[in-house]
């Protein structure tokens, strides 16, 4: 299905832009600047994609989680599909995470990476669902494809609840949270609105990008279903 | 230009080129896989198929 002539296609895609209009018009006009980065005002404007990339990417990697575990349960192969879909998807975000986070610390801390435990989880967590759908290139079998990689998905999100808490259990260079990280934590109001406008219009597009590649597992199985029919 | 204009700007910049570098990728995946389907479906609806396979 062309994803133009797809009316769920476009009409997330029509959400997601108008509500990250809003999104970023509240990041960059009405959100105050952070009380110890007036120095670097632009900068810290970065975290008002980085942050709800992150969210998107947890959510994306739950997905997997959940639709893993519905495989071993069901064996049906359309959870698969979707855990690859929002693997993939997931993948991209932490990739947005890891190019944000840098470009950000460079101008504030002076170097652009540490290995401090917020940052060193968050590039094993990238590279545990890299090397998910690596593992998927490399086994031809469908089902058995779906079970090795089912259970590296839930193996895999063992990390994600490490990486929200890094920062929390461990002193870490990186910021401290800005969720249910204790008294002296929190965002102004107005910085809110930005960081949750973009966080819904990112997780529109994410959730239109999980539905365009699950479209391309469904082509591909009718495909070799076809191809099996040509040879008989 | 205010310090770590640069840093936003390229931080914004790859970030939307990554979203949409996938959505692109995602689109041109999918019209090579019904182009292929295409090409299959017309294949398998062709009367001469019932010679079967040729070469």
């Amino acid at each position: 299905m062309n994803s133009a002539r797809d009316p769920v296609a476009v009409l997330l895609a029509g959400l997601s832009f108008i509500i990250l209009v809003v999104g970023f018009h509240y990041s960059f006009l009405r959100a105050p600047t952070e009380a110890s980065m007036a120095m670097v005002e632009p900068v810290q404007r970065i975290f008002y994609l980085h942050l709800p990339s992150a969210f998107v990417s947890f959510l994306g990697f739950f997905t997997v989680f959940v639709a893993s575990i519905a495989y071993l349960m069901t064996r049906n192969i359309r959870w698969d599909w979707l855990a690859v879909s929002a693997a993939e998807v997931g993948v991209v975000f932490c990739a947005a995470v890891l190019i944000t986070g840098p470009l950000w610390a460079k101008p504030v801390w002076g170097i652009w990476w540490t290995w401090d435990a917020r940052l060193t989880t968050t590039l094993i967590l990238f590279l545990i669902y890299l090397g998910y759908l690596m593992l998927r290139v490399y086994v031809i079998e469908a089902h058995r494809r779906a079970l090795l990689a089912a259970v590296v998905g839930i193996l895999g999100f063992v990390d994600v609840p490490i990486v929200y808490m890094a920062n929390r259990w461990w002193r870490t260079q990186h910021p401290q949270p800005v969720i249910a990280g204790g008294e002296s934590s929190g965002l102004d109001p107005r910085m809110w609105w930005g960081v949750l406008g973009v966080f819904a219009g990112l997780f529109l597009l994410a959730a239109l990008l999980v539905r365009q590649r699950y479209r391309l597992e469904e082509m591909r199985a009718e495909l070799i279903a076809l191809e099996r029919e040509a040879r008989v | 230009m205010p310090i770590g204009l640069k840093h936003f700007l390229i931080a914004y910049v790859l970030a939307w080129a990554l979203f949409f570098g996938y959505l692109v990728n995602l689109a041109l995946r999918q019209k090579s896989l019904a182009d292929e389907l295409r090409a299959l479906k017309d294949r398998l609806s062709r009367p001469d198929r019932a010679s079967g396979p040729q070469g």
